[in-house]
């Protein structure tokens, strides 16, 4: 078997699953389990899959393009990268979900601290309301 | 007749020192309004420090030293007051101290910083401070970064008595720092064009509590520190 090629069976199973895990994606989008943002990183992730499951020939040319010889290693080193750029995503939401909930936070304490203050009348040396 | 004055104080499970602080500010600065931000505590903080006569903006969890002092700071700039000062719950901060910084701020500085290293190195002082060598080599490494990263000369960059005009108010009410603030802060102020001075302070031991550090916290703390510096750095500034 030449470098790049695959049986049809394999093709066919490799198909039939990014499909379904496309579907699942979906279906947790129309639960709102997953927003749309981060959806669309897995669709377009799968579909990929069933793109170079149909064309296996395709990951040769992208190995040629890389420079590497072995198509394996091209494969290799995709899903490599991928995964570390999906992390490095991961940890920017995560920052920012940090962020916002800090400030969240910072809110609600100055909210509660300005009821409370309002409520209790005290000395006049308390600064006017802005 | 002096400006309104803010004092904020970060209280993290300070429970035994926090009232005192309290009652030393209250009574030797009866016209300032004094904020205690409980930073999510386990134990009673916000109960003591509330009975003690503060104000007191409760975090519902703990958010770090830096989210802590934002609030106080926001606090300040949404009502308005032209000066505040904040220092350490634990009662290391005498009131005199606060004096001394506000008397610098009045003398036109936009941001103080009380160190903790007196220019008379006097030996026999014992009430002077007295860090561990690697607590020493901390403060000095951060301290040399911070004033290249400034160009003021700062002493102690790790000092939590600090006190801000209404520039540095306004500065610090949108971001003070992430959780080691001390270092950006100052690196920020002196880029967004703030006058920064320093004031020589004296501090009393902890009067309840331990120090949040360990072993492993301090090498975070530093590679943390590191990268805020850098950070802060390299960082556009929008001007004050």
């Amino acid at each position: 078997m030449p470098a790049g090629a695959m049986t049809a069976h394999a093709q066919i199973v490799l198909i039939a699953f990014a499909l379904v895990a496309i579907a699942a994606i979906f279906e947790l989008v129309r639960r709102r389990r997953l927003s749309e943002r981060y959806a669309l990183l897995w669709i377009v992730g799968w579909a990929l899959v069933v793109v170079f499951a149909a064309v296996p020939r395709a990951l040769v040319w992208v190995a040629a393009g890389l420079g590497i010889e072995d198509p394996r290693w091209a494969l290799f080193v995709i899903f490599g990268v991928a995964t570390l750029a999906l992390l490095i995503y991961m940890s920017i939401a995560l920052s920012r979900m940090h962020a916002h909930t800090i400030r969240l936070a910072q809110e609600l304490a100055l909210l509660r601290l300005e009821r409370e203050r309002d409520a209790t009348p005290r000395a006049p040396s308390e600064p006017p309301r802005s | 007749m002096s400006e309104r004055l803010l004092v904020i104080i970060p209280a993290w499970n300070e429970e035994g020192a926090v009232a005192d602080v309290v009652h030393g500010l209250c009574s030797r600065l009866p016209d300032a309004d004094v904020l205690v931000i409980d930073d999510g505590s386990d134990d009673r903080t916000a109960c003591c420090a509330h009975g003690a006569g503060a104000l007191v903006a409760q975090l519902p969890f703990n958010c770090g030293i830096g989210p802590a002092l934002e609030t106080g700071y926001r606090y300040a700039h949404r009502h308005g007051y032209p000066r505040l000062v904040h220092c350490d719950a634990d009662g290391q901060h005498s009131p005199e101290v606060i004096e001394q910084l506000l008397e610098c701020l009045d003398g036109g500085a936009d941001f103080v910083i009380g160190t903790r290293f007196l220019e008379d190195d006097d030996p026999t002082d014992t009430a002077r401070y007295r860090p561990s060598f690697s607590r020493r080599i901390g403060i000095a490494l951060f301290s040399a970064l911070v004033s290249r990263g400034s160009g003021t000369s700062v002493t102690d960059a790790t000092s939590g008595a600090r006190a801000a005009g209404p520039r540095a108010i306004q500065l610090f009410a949108d971001e003070y720092g992430g959780d080691y603030p001390e270092f950006e802060s100052v690196v920020r102020a002196a880029r967004s064009g703030l006058k920064i001075t320093q004031v020589q302070i004296r501090v009393l031991p902890r009067a309840a509590g331990r120090s949040s550090f360990t072993p492993l916290r301090s090498i975070f703390f530093v590679a943390n520190g590191l990268l805020s510096i850098a950070a802060a750095r390299l960082r556009p500034v929008r001007s004050a």
